[in-house]
């Protein structure tokens, strides 16, 4: 087997980094450019150059020049990544709108890094704590190695029933994804959605335990076999089923169904839930209460840099909040740390992330941190643990739910 | 004890790597075909660490190559030829004192340049280092910017080049030991203010040094308060003829050098350049530019209003006389004067021709410093060169050449030049042979002087013949002196080959 058969696919992108060394750790304040990688932003990593990307970029050209080989020491490197796309935003070799000239469109980060650990993977140089992942998503349709069945654990105190999609028809799919489905941290999420969609009266329905998992920790972390798998299976689901249109609240599985399933679910409308909430305050001119709240907003990587997903989050909190922009925000957003697989095999580097960001949310005197990714949600929520700081991590579903039911934010 | 062992007993396992992909990517500065694989990378934190670990590459005759942000166009941050040592230095970024009352900073070497202006910035009026180092500032580092002699990122045609500002340094000799150079080399001063008044200025040895002296782990720079107000023009100069243009961009830089004001930086922009902005798909921040030749752009900064305004018309009126013809005030009538200066435009203006040719596109510097007079005969230069080469360069990918130009403090200019290529492995050394040969002709021709001095420039500096007998053997014994072990960079100028 070829072994660079996927970088190769991307080899212009690939090959276009010009060294120039202004993604190392640029500071412009007026633009709100305050470093830009993640990981080398830590004590964790010592820093060297592939800590960053321009170091990674030249190993990309030494790859492709059969000047280096794939190996295990590079894959610890590149898997010390979030794949945040921070670097590309950046980068005068892409398109970028913080920048004057955004002429060249030829740097892809994001996705020529995961290429190559998808060339990694395949050369047998997979993380085990990857594997081990991937394995159990194979096996059991999600990453967290537990029984489908526990898909439904999260309905179980909700005062309605939320109708079965795999059985009855629903003009929307709420598709929970697996960290709000199976992480206790995380629950919250998925059952608040389930409720804000049902006080709006939306026809929805889930598929419990049947729901396979997006594959976006797989596609993240180089197993494409698996990746594709799951994606084949969810395809023909959702056709067998009928499905037009998916609710998630997951940044990951909104960005995973949106550019990497692409033109197979073209005939699907791909919502993330903070969408519905938005059209729904602009179309029904709700609310006309505000919480009596500051609040600020986390931008997912899944979401904003990856999907140019910026406004419906804001619009609902400008609405039901006293909002303010984190300094790093949109393009420039701090990335919360989990993404990529780091979480799973780096998890000191991921919360040591995670910290930065939340010093930077505890800055702006903020009551809550409010985030639409529960993956984002957990990693920074750890951190609050850890730091022990007095700081409310909140879905803006759960925020929004509160504008819908009488209690404490009221 | 191996060399690894010895230098992690120095700096901790963390900081030191024989990692090959790590390696690798430190074989490699902002060009595209030069490389060299060193055995080790280290990234010290003090300056101790720093003259340990050099004492240890004399015991093992071992080399080693200093690196700030590794943005050398010229391959000036890696090894020549495989091997050695690479000393990381951007660990050591701290601010270590501002002065305010000598105005003076001090810091290690290895902050960047929009770092350390960040950090000035915020202190009482705003403060910065006039001179604000390379075109890429943003990464690159002070040690970096010191020892190329950098110009290029703001400031340039009033403060000159950053070695200018420098008033002392700390070295970490090729031998280990450390010096102090300025003021603070009395022991009874710990105030650096000054290169001058202990006998030579020997802060000079290791200025534009391209690291073959020593490593520079503390720098002491002038600083000065941000100007209050600043004012930008830009011109078209409606021709497509190049000599044409360089001809009346010369008469105009000329007197604007000797008009007496208080000018910050000015450039000019051949026509290709310009086209090239307008071209690819630039939407901002010159959305409504309207440029017809080449561009000329000017900043002039003052401590009012009137100073100002009284600058810019004279500016003005030189410009005028030229027949150049006045762009809009703001950035997107092309502005681009505004844009430099407001915008951070200093550290940006280079990086849009990088990639000009498409994917996987790279560029080889040529830049030099030039009496201003000699603009015309430069582009007289590039246009045969590149008639010359047609063949040679469309066989890699290439088919451009050219540069842009900036003042240098008080009466010369910056000659940014480059050639676009498309760097394979199988045409490395043919875009050698190009680039050489290129270097060749700015030395011969009109006696370019050049001031990145990595691996190309370096030796071609010395195979063309440029250094007289009395100055090679010069330096050769100063390097010698200096560096008894060949440990410091050995193959910069060929030294290794001299002693």
């Amino acid at each position: 087997m070829e072994s660079l058969k996927n970088l190769k696919k991307v080899q212009g992108a690939a090959l276009s980094c010009v060294s120039c060394g202004q993604c190392r750790n640029p500071i412009w304040p007026s633009k709100n450019i305050i470093g830009v990688c993640p990981v080398y932003n830590t004590e964790y990593t010592p820093k060297f150059e592939p800590y960053f990307s321009r170091g990674k970029n030249t190993i990309l050209k030494g790859l492709l020049w059969g000047e280096l080989n794939l190996s295990q020491d590079l894959a610890n490197i590149f898997f010390q990544c979030t794949t945040c796309g921070a670097c590309e935003e950046f980068c005068h070799n892409s398109y970028n709108q913080n920048i004057d000239f955004p002429t060249h469109r030829w740097m892809e980060n994001v996705k020529v890094y995961e290429s190559l650990r998808a060339d990694l993977v395949e050369a047998g140089f997979a993380l085990e704590e990857h594997k081990e992942m991937n394995k159990a998503l194979q096996k059991l349709k999600n990453p967290y190695n537990r029984e489908p069945h526990a898909k439904l654990e999260w309905t179980k105190d909700l005062d309605f029933k939320i109708k079965d999609a795999s059985k009855e028809p629903v003009e929307y799919l709420y598709y929970v994804g697996c960290t709000s489905a199976l992480s206790l941290k995380t629950q919250n999420i998925a059952k608040a959605t389930a409720q804000v969609l049902q006080k709006l009266e939306i026809d929805f329905g889930i598929l419990g335990e049947n729901e396979i998992c997006c594959g976006s920790v797989a596609k993240r972390t180089g197993d494409l076999k698996v990746f594709n798998q799951v994606k084949q299976e969810n395809i023909e689901q959702f056709k067998r089923l009928g499905i037009k249109k998916i609710i998630t609240s997951c940044a990951g599985c909104y960005r995973t169904f949106l550019k990497d399933y692409h033109k197979d679910l073209s005939d699907i409308k791909i919502y993330h839930s903070s969408e519905i909430i938005s059209d729904y305050i602009k179309n029904k001119k709700l609310p006309q209460k505000k919480l009596n709240l500051k609040t600020t907003y986390h931008d997912p990587c899944h979401l904003g840099r990856h999907c140019n997903f910026y406004e419906p989050p804001r619009n609902v909190l400008n609405a039901i909040s006293d909002f303010k922009e984190m300094k790093r925000s949109r393009e420039n957003a701090l990335c919360c740390g989990a993404g990529g697989g780091v979480k799973k095999a780096f998890p000191e580097l991921a919360l040591e992330m995670a910290n930065n960001r939340i010093y930077e949310a505890k800055e702006m005197e903020i009551d809550v941190l409010v985030s639409t990714c529960p993956f984002c949600h957990r990693n920074l929520n750890d951190s609050i643990d850890h730091l022990g700081i007095n700081l409310k991590m909140i879905d803006l579903t759960e925020l929004f739910l509160n504008i819908l039911t009488e209690n404490s934010y009221n | 004890m191996n060399a690894i062992e010895k230098i992690e007993d120095i700096v901790g396992t963390k900081f030191v790597t024989e990692s090959e992909p790590i390696r690798y990517s430190y074989s490699r500065n902002a060009d595209p075909i030069l490389k060299g694989l060193p055995d080790i990378v280290v990234r010290p934190k003090t300056t101790t660490e720093v003259s340990e670990i050099v004492k240890v590459a004399n015991q093992l005759k071992i080399k080693i190559i200093p690196r700030g942000g590794g943005a050398d166009l010229t391959g000036g941050a890696k090894p020549i030829g495989d091997g050695g040592i690479v000393i990381d230095l951007t660990r050591m970024n701290k601010v270590l004192d501002v002065d305010l009352k000598t105005r003076i900073v001090t810091v290690e070497c290895g902050i960047s340049w929009s770092e350390l202006c960040d950090y000035l910035s915020k202190i009482e009026v705003g403060y910065y280092t006039g001179s604000t180092g390379p075109a890429s500032g943003f990464g690159a580092t002070i040690g970096g910017g010191l020892s190329n002699n950098s110009v290029g990122g703001g400031g340039a045609q009033m403060y000159g080049a950053v070695t200018e500002q420098c008033v002392g340094l700390e070295v970490v000799l090729p031998t280990g030991e450390i010096i102090e150079t300025g003021s603070r080399a009395n022991s009874y001063m710990k105030r650096p203010f000054t290169r001058f008044g202990l006998g030579p200025d020997y802060s000079a040895l290791f200025l534009g040094d391209v690291g073959i002296h020593g490593i520079k782990t503390k720098a002491s720079l002038n600083i000065y308060p941000i100007p209050e107000y600043a004012a930008f023009n830009t011109f078209d100069i409606e021709t497509t003829n190049t000599s044409s243009s360089a001809k009346r961009a010369t008469n105009v830089m000329i007197k604007w050098q000797h008009s007496n004001t208080k000018l910050h930086d000015f450039f000019f922009y051949t026509e290709t350049y310009a086209r090239l902005l307008k071209m690819f798909q630039i939407k901002k921040p010159f959305v409504k530019m309207d440029i017809k030749g080449a561009v000329m752009f000017y900043v002039v900064v003052g401590n009012s209003i009137k100073e100002v305004e009284n600058d810019a018309e004279k500016l003005n009126k030189i410009a005028s006389e030229a027949k150049l013809r006045k762009l809009g005030d703001q950035i997107e009538d092309g502005n681009l004067g505004k844009w430099f200066y407001e915008e951070n435009g200093r550290w940006q203006w280079a990086h849009i021709y990088w990639g000009l040719l498409g994917p996987a596109g790279g560029s080889l510097g040529t830049c030099l410093k030039a009496p201003t007079d000699l603009l015309p005969s430069y582009v007289d230069l590039y246009q045969n060169w590149i008639k010359k080469n047609t063949k040679e360069l469309s066989k890699v990918g290439g088919g451009a050449a050219d540069f842009i130009v900036f003042g240098v403090h008080p009466n010369y200019i910056d000659v940014t030049g480059g050639i676009a290529v498309k760097p394979t492995p199988k045409h490395v050394e043919t875009i050698y042979n190009l680039w050489k040969s290129l270097i060749s002709d700015q030395i011969k021709t009109l006696g370019g002087i050049h001031y990145w001095m990595g691996e190309i420039i370096g030796h071609s500096l010395v195979e063309s013949g440029a250094l007289t007998k009395e100055y090679l053997n010069f330096i050769i014994n100063i390097k010698k002196i200096l560096d008894p072990n060949k440990i410091m960079c050995p193959n910069k100028f060929h030294f290794a080959n001299y002693y």
